[in-house]
Formats: C-alpha cells, structure tokens, sequence
C-alpha cells in the first residue's frame, strides 16, 4: 500500500518536473512553430544562472542569509534566459518563421554553440549547487511514505507557473495580442499589432520558463553543460503527445508520459520502461496524428 | 532538360563527372592510407546524404532517424565480420555476458552474401514499415520528424541495454577477416575503397533515375502541395513510403560500408547527434539536386580534419576537388519555399 | 594532443592518425571501455603503445596496452570481501547501462554467490538518466543491506540528491561506489555524499612522500581549488613508468619498450607499483575510503601491500564459469 502510494506519488513528481521543462517549450515551439533544439540549453542556462546566485550568496552575504538564495536564483533564472532568449529571437530565429525544419538545424547548432560556451566558463565537470535548508527532509506521512519536501516544492512551482502563464495568453492585453499574432500573423499586423515585438516577447518568455526549470532541476539533478540533451527529446514529447498549442495538451501529455514512466520503470527495468513509453507514444500518434487536443481548423495545405 | 541547359554547359558538367570519377578511382594510387581511410568513409557518408537528400529535398520529409538504418546495416555487416573473427566460437562478449549458444537472428550473418542482403533488406523494411504506418495516417512535417527520434531513442536504448546480444555500448570491433583475406591488407583496403566508390556511383544513378522519371515528378509535386496531388488520384503514402524505404535501404549500405573502413560500430553512432549531423550534410549542400549531393560529401568533416589536424594548404590534393570547386559551396536554397523556385530548374 | 570528443569512432580515427601519421612514440588516455575497445585493434595492427589510466571491466589483456588502472581484482573484488566482512550480506546492484556496470556486477554475482552474500537485485539506468525515485523506492522495498553503486558519470549526482531527499542517510544504508572520485564529490556536492564509501587505489589523502609531493604540484598547477583523484594519479603515474621503461631500454621502440617495462618499480603517490610482464597491468594496493563533509576521502582499509592484476580472475575459484572460453 504504501508502496503504491509512493510510486503514485512519483509519478506526478516525474510529471511535473516533465511539465516544467515542457512548458517553455509548448510556447516557443507549441505558439510560435519553432523547433527550437536549444531549449534544452536554456535550461542549463537556468542551473548555471542558479549556481552563480549560490555563489555570490556565499560569498557576499553572511551565512544566515544562504537560504534566501533560492527564490533570488529562480528569478535569476529567468531573466536571464528571458534576456538570451530575446537576443537569440532577434537575432536568429526571427529569419526562420514558416521554415519549422530549418529552425531545427539553426537551434541545434545554438545548442552546441551554448554547450560549448558553459563548457568554457564553467569546466566540463558537474558543478554543486547545495539545496537551500528549508527543502531538506521529507514530509512524514506514515510509515513507508516520505514525501520529499523539493519534489512537493517543484509541484508547487510548476502550478504556479502553469496559472501564471495561463492568465499571461487568456487574461491579459499582451496574451491576447500574442495569440492573434499566432493565429494569423497578417490579420494581426493589419490590426495595428506589432508583430516582431509580440514574437520577441513570446520567444523570450519560452526561454525564462525553460530558466526556471533548470533552477528548480539544481535540486535533484546534476548541473553540468550536457544536461540539456539529457531533457530535450522528453520535452518535445509532451508537446507533441499533447498537441501543439494547448497549454491542457501538454499538461495531460507530461501527467501520461511521467505516470506511465514511472509505472513502466516499476514493473521492467528503467532502460525497458523508456523503450515502452515511446514505443506507446509512437503508437498514439499513429492513432491521433496531431496529439491529445489539436487545435481544430479547416485549413488544407 | 530545356533550353537552361545548353549543350556545352552538359558537356562541362559530363567531363567534370568524369574527372571526378577518375580521381577516386585512382585515389589509393596517391593518397596515404590514412588519407585513403579518411576519404573511404566520407564517400561512405555521401551515400547516407543521398538517401537523405532524396527524402528530404524530394519529398519534403525529414528523418531525424536515420541514425537507426546507417547503424542497422552497420551491425549487420559488423555481426558478419564479428563472427568471422571469432573463428566458430561464440564472439567474445557474448561468452562474459553468458550466453552458451549463438543466438537465432546471428546465424544468417554467417555468410557474406547474407549479411550483404540483410544489411540493406532490415533497415528498408522498417523504413517501410514505419513509412506504412505513418505517410497512411497522414503524420507528416515536424510530427514525423518528432517520431523519428522516438525511433532512435526506442533502437538505441535496445541496443545498448541488450549487451549480450548486441555487444551494449562497446558495440561491435575487433575485427579480423573478410571473405577470408585480413581486413588491413593494402589491397583488402584499396578493394573496400573501390568497392565503395561504385556504390557511390550506383546510389547516385539511383536517385538519379528515381528523380528524374516520373517518379521523381509526383515526389515533388507531393512536396508542393500534397493534397493536390491527392486530389488528383495518386496516393502520396505510397509515394513517399517509396522513397523512405529506398532512403533507408541507402543508409544501411552506407553502414555496411563505414564499418569496413572504420572497423567498430557502437550505440553511439547511430543515436541523436549522429543523425542530425546527417541532416547537416545535406542542409549545407543545398536541398533538392541530386547533383550536388557529392558536393556536399561530408564537407564539414572535411573541414573538421582540416582545422582539428592543423593539415596545411587548401583542399588541392583532395580529388574531390573538381567537385567542390564546380560551383562551390552552393549557398542554402529552399526553392520548396518559393514557388517560383520549383519551376526554375525542372 | 588529440581530442577524442568523447565519440568512439573518432577514438578510433584518432589513434590511428597519431600512428600512421604523426608516428608518435606512445599514447596515454582513454576514458571509457568503449573507448579503448575502439583503440584497440588500431593499436595492434599498427603496433602502438598505449596507457590506459582508468579502471576497467577486466577480461582482457592487449599486448600493446598498458593498464595503470585497477582491473577487477585491484577494486571491486576486494571490496565486496571488505562489505561481506563487515557482515553485509544483501547486495542492491544499481549500475548505468553499459558494459563496466554490467559485467562489474557479474562478477559481484559470482563472488557473492561463491561466499554467502545474496544479490536481492540488480538494476541498470540509461546513460543520462536522472530520476531515481522509482530505483530509490525499489531500493527500499528490497532492503539491501548496500548498494553497490557503479552509476555513471551525471547519473551519480541525481541519485544521491534524490537518495538523501528520501531520508536516505548513510549511516541508514551504506553504498559503495566505483566511479565517484575526488573530483566527482566536488561536482555533486559533499553534502550529499558525506559518510558513503567509494573503492579506490589512491586518494588525495593518501599519506606517502611521493603523494604530498604530488598533490602540491598539482595545485601549485591548476589552483588551490583544485582536486587530484584516481585516474589522474594513474595517467601521472603511466607517463612515469613508460619514461623508466625507455630509459632502461634506451630506445622507443616499441617492442623493446614492452621488453624492458616487464617488472619496472616506482613509488607513484599511490604507492610502490610494478609493472607485470604477464598481463602489463600493474600492481596497486585496494583502498576502501569514507567521504567526508569537505570533499576529502578518508581511508579506512587498504590492503596492506600491492595486490598483483589478476585481469581474467584466474586465481579465484568462483570466478572459473566467468570467463570459460576466454
């Protein structure tokens, strides 16, 4: 029983931290059409950014102090991936709209470029982010059953994360531009909205959430310039299992793939549950070739 | 072929065929072995790109799997090579990880000509069958290619977690023989380099008679606008599964061939990075002429030696020169793109 | 310098331009199995010299490799003696998928199984992977009385995070690890791994003249921050013992190198090490260690004198059905 609890529990851990490293991705890939094989690295961009508050918490600030750092290094994360994100937009990706392959190959090589980048500043070597002490432990539910405090945190976060964004594109002014210009960029444009600064603002909000996922993944995962090819391809899955452009699609697209994952892992081994679950989203794409909720239209071609 | 193509400018580019067809024939006669080596896989490579090249450029489908079909033939002609050296006994890895028997689906890789048939056979008929699948469903455009790496990651995770049958990370390596005579030979090495010179040539009169038939016509009208040509009776799937599998089948020969010249095949070789490379090659040869395929060869890993083995000079003693130089490194086209493109050049 | 890029193909390219082109005299490096595997035939056909700082699965023994890292019997074997002595007996093996896990763990079957030890599981994660809560809950649903852990690389950092946010400490369950050095604590933090215990042959720690020698060197080198661990005590070590070689051969060539290296001796930081002519593995003392909340490794057994490289396990009973046909 309580094993069950546990793993029940883990699953919607696991299907969280899919869904905080999904969501950036559901908006720059998911809105905007662009494949972006970076997103992986703005999460590095986000742990390294999270790494470099610790240290100056430590250095700068008496060691009491040491446990604020966390909530400065999310919002570090952000802004800082927001920022690279915002360059990378106006830079590259602004040139690759309609060209969803090309954007592909032009990303991935930001990727390397990025990767290469941290392998040059910080060392190849992992670096250590020590958690803050108020996420040490586990809440005691009964005998068998720990629930770590960090996996409860994460949860949190991503809701959080998940209703901010939800009332950002449904309830404010700059949403509701944003997803004119997603539907129809020329309408959008004759109405008056500027559309390169809407796909700036968007690219760039994509990256910061990726930020914030690599920060909340300091945690419980190794902080090194490989770790976002270790998230890449899980992410793309859920934006894809889910459907493209539905925040719901991704969010039921990481519950299924972390449950799913988890249950695999607990029957066969870690290497055999990977293979089923893709092998399952191979066939549920056969089955709906557009994901879990496709935005219904009646365009052809 | 219109009045765009006068009579000389086929004569120039029949005579630059031939030039660059004699340079690699007579490659072993003035390249190092290491430089012959090197070569021997690039020209292994340019067939994958061709394949690729016929999918993406023709049909308008990008594979990020292709990964999967180079190391699907690579292991077949490696599990060949690997029975040879061990001479009838079980391969070495298999003995550690405990096994007592050859398992069934090694024993056909005992004879050449199989491992020949399979390594082009087993990596077209997934193509196809996953091409089946998919082109039917109407899956198509960053949806396929999204599948596509859930199949890399699907074999490669296989592939590295059944050690006992496929040699797990390490791969496949130490070989010895092939067909009887030592794989290191001067002339075994100037064989496989011959060897893969034709099947260069022979994947490229492939896609070239594949595109410029009728074929080649639906497949880009299909790529223009695929629901047009179904409006007009063909069945796209059929088409494009077609070519998946022929893109396939392209791939696995070129793993066949990478493993002769490289000797080891791993996991490593056929998961993510790999096959994105696959898709650089073609992506900066330009999309779409089959004949700049081989202008494309393995560019950047040309350039890659070049800068990481600090060789001097430019590219003057590679014979693949007349090729780059005919027109360059043409610039990033995507006539798909631009309607007008299209009609230009067909 | 070449850079092998991690990729094993490249390995392989590599180490033949460094022979047939550039005709370098010896190679040191190497990191993976995989990596050697893919040298290897190269360096036999062109008849090369290479060293190979890293620990390793065993089974093998190339005439044109030199292994200054431990095989089998100079790490895993002794310290799963050193567990059983210590009165634990369930064994948890937790391993990345590739092949030193796989066959370490092997090993670890046969022994445990020849000694009345019992392998309540056996688990493997992909290269990469980074959640563990579900391994975590096998662990605790199987009981083991020590995991013995040769996760890979990134891997190694989630699980212990993951482990010690489960109320997992180590005076709760002991785990033994083969691949987590000096270095590696730096990167996952020694918060998270203080009091777990690693195998090793040499630690910063250890207390020679040549090693206090050393680790200032090193420092003075690459900064106060800095670390020595392990497999940069037996690269060093490596380059040392091939400069003795060709001193006493007074050649490089090859062949005569090989020749004159069979029963070398130096006092490396580590301790007296001998080449063995048999095997050219070397002779290095096991050390078991307990790592502690600075990122230092405390030693707290060692086998008292070298253990000669026993690659094959030939001189192990149990270990007979292991490589039968080898």
């Amino acid at each position: 029983m309580a094993m069950w609890i546990t793993q029940l529990f883990n699953g919607l851990s696991v299907s969280s931290i899919l869904l905080l490293i999904a969501l950036g991705l559901s908006v720059t890939f998911g809105l905007m059409g662009v494949i972006n094989m970076a997103h992986g690295e703005f999460i590095m961009i986000g742990s390294y950014a999270a790494y470099l508050t610790q240290n100056a918490f430590k250095e700068l600030l008496p060691g009491r102090m040491f446990d604020a750092y966390f909530p400065v290094a999310l919002a570090a994360s952000f802004l800082v991936a927001f920022a690279i994100g915002y360059l990378l937009e106006l830079l590259l990706i602004r040139h690759l709209y309609g060209r969803p392959l090309d954007s592909l190959l032009a990303t991935w090589g930001v990727g390397l470029v990025l990767q290469q980048i941290a392998r040059s500043i910080f060392g190849a070597p992992n670096v250590a982010v020590n958690s803050p002490s108020w996420l040490n432990g586990g809440l005691h539910v009964m005998d068998g059953i720990d629930l770590p405090y960090k996996r409860l945190f994460i949860l949190a976060l991503v809701a959080v994360c998940l209703a901010a964004m939800y009332l950002y594109i449904n309830r404010s002014h700059s949403g509701r531009r944003m997803r004119a210009v997603m539907q129809n960029r020329e309408m959008a444009a004759c109405l008056g909205i500027s559309t390169r600064r809407v796909d700036g603002m968007t690219f760039a909000i994509g990256s910061g959430i990726a930020g914030i996922a690599g920060c909340a993944l300091t945690l419980i995962g190794p902080i090194g310039p490989n770790i976002g090819t270790y998230y890449i391809v899980d992410a793309f899955m859920v934006v894809v299992l889910g459907g493209v452009g539905k925040l719901i699609g991704t969010v039921l697209g990481a519950l299924g793939i972390g449950v799913f994952n988890t249950m695999f892992e607990w029957w066969s081994t870690a290497s055999l549950g990977k293979v089923f679950v893709f092998l399952c989203i191979v066939a549920f794409l056969q089955w709906k070739p557009k994901g879990l909720f496709a935005v219904r239209t009646r365009q052809l071609d | 072929m219109n009045g765009l193509w006068s009579d000389r400018k086929r004569l120039w580019l029949l005579l630059a065929y031939a030039g660059a067809s004699a340079a690699l024939f007579a490659a072993p006669l003035y390249l190092s072995d290491f430089r012959l080596n090197l070569l021997a896989k690039f020209l292994a490579f340019a067939i994958v790109a061709l394949g690729l090249d016929l999918l993406w450029g023709y049909t308008g489908v990008l594979s990020l799997g292709h990964g999967v079909f180079f190391g699907l033939g690579a292991y077949a002609m490696g599990m060949h090579l690997k029975l040879n050296a061990s001479g009838g006994k079980l391969p070495d890895f298999m003995d550690w990880s405990g096994l007592t028997r050859l398992p069934w689906f090694w024993q056909p890789f005992k004879s050449f000509p199989a491992a020949v048939l399979l390594g082009i056979l087993i990596p077209a008929l997934l193509a196809l069958f996953l091409g089946f699948f998919t082109f039917r469903n109407r899956i198509k455009g960053v949806y396929f290619t999204i599948l596509t790496q859930a199949l890399v990651i699907i074999v490669t995770t296989l592939f590295v977690g059944q050690q006992a049958y496929t040699g797990g990370t390490n791969g496949l390596t130490g070989f010895t023989k092939l067909l009887g005579s030592p794989l290191r030979s001067d002339g075994m090495k100037s064989a496989l380099y011959l060897a893969t010179v034709i099947a260069l040539i022979a994947a490229y009169a492939l896609c070239r008679y594949l595109t410029t038939s009728r074929m080649g016509k639906v497949l880009r009208a299909i790529r223009d606008g695929e629901n047009r040509v179904r409006f007009l009776g063909y069945d796209p799937a059929t088409y494009q599964m077609a070519t998946f599998a022929v893109s396939g089948a392209l791939a696995g020969l070129a793993g066949m061939l990478f493993v002769l010249h490289v000797g080891i095949i791993s996991p490593s070789m056929m998961g993510i990075v790999p096959s994105i490379e696959m898709i650089l090659w073609v992506a900066i040869g330009g999309t779409r002429h089959a004949d700049r395929r081989l202008d494309r060869r393995a560019r950047p890993e040309l350039c890659e030696e070049r800068v990481v083995g600090g060789v001097p000079g430019d590219l003057d003693d590679f014979p693949g020169r007349a090729l780059h130089r005919r027109d360059g490194l043409p610039a990033r086209r995507h006539r798909r793109f631009d309607p007008q493109g299209s009609r230009k050049r067909s | 310098m070449e850079d092998g890029a991690s990729d094993w193909p490249t390995f392989a390219e590599k180490a033949r331009k460094l022979l047939s082109e550039d005709k370098v005299a010896t190679v040191f490096g190497g990191w993976t199995s995989a990596s050697r595997k893919a040298m290897l035939p190269v360096f036999e056909e062109l008849n090369g010299l290479l060293w190979y700082p890293v620990q390793y699965e065993g089974l093998e023994s190339s005439p044109n490799i030199f292994y200054t890292g431990a095989t089998t019997n100079q790490q895993i074997v002794p310290s799963v003696d050193y567990l059983l002595e210590q009165g634990k007996k369930k064994f948890f093996l937790l391993g990345s998928d590739y092949v030193f896990p796989r066959t370490a763990n092997k090993i670890i079957k046969a022994q445990l199984a020849a000694k009345g030890g019992e392998t309540v599981a056996e688990e493997y994660t992909p290269l990469g992977h980074t959640d563990y809560t579900t391994i975590i809950a096998k662990i605790k649903e199987a009981k083991p009385d020590v995991v013995y852990n040769t996760l890979n690389g990134d891997s190694n950092v989630a699980f212990f995070k993951q482990l010690k946010d489960a109320n997992i400490a180590a005076s709760d369950l002991t785990t033994l690890s083969v691949s987590i050095a000096e270095e590696e604590v730096k990167g996952i933090g020694p918060d998270f791994l203080a009091g777990h215990l690693v195998a090793w042959n040499y630690y910063q720690t250890t207390d020679t003249p040549e090693n206090k020698t050393f680790v200032e060197n090193f420092k003075a080198k690459y900064g106060a921050d800095s670390v020595t661990s392990d497999p940069m005590e037996a690269g060093y070590t490596a380059v040392y013992l091939w400069a003795a070689a060709v001193e006493k051969a007074g050649s490089f060539d090859v062949d005569k190198v090989k020749e004159a290296a069979k029963g070398i001796e130096w006092n490396a930081p580590e301790g007296k090490v001998t080449i063995d002519g048999d095997n050219q593995h070397i002779y290095k003392t096991v050390r078991i260690g307990e790592i502690q909340p600075d990122g230092m490794i405390k030693e707290l057994w060692n086998s008292g004198s070298p253990v000669k490289p026993d690659p094959y396990l030939k001189g192990y009973d149990w270990a007979k059905d292991l490589s039968a046909g080898s």
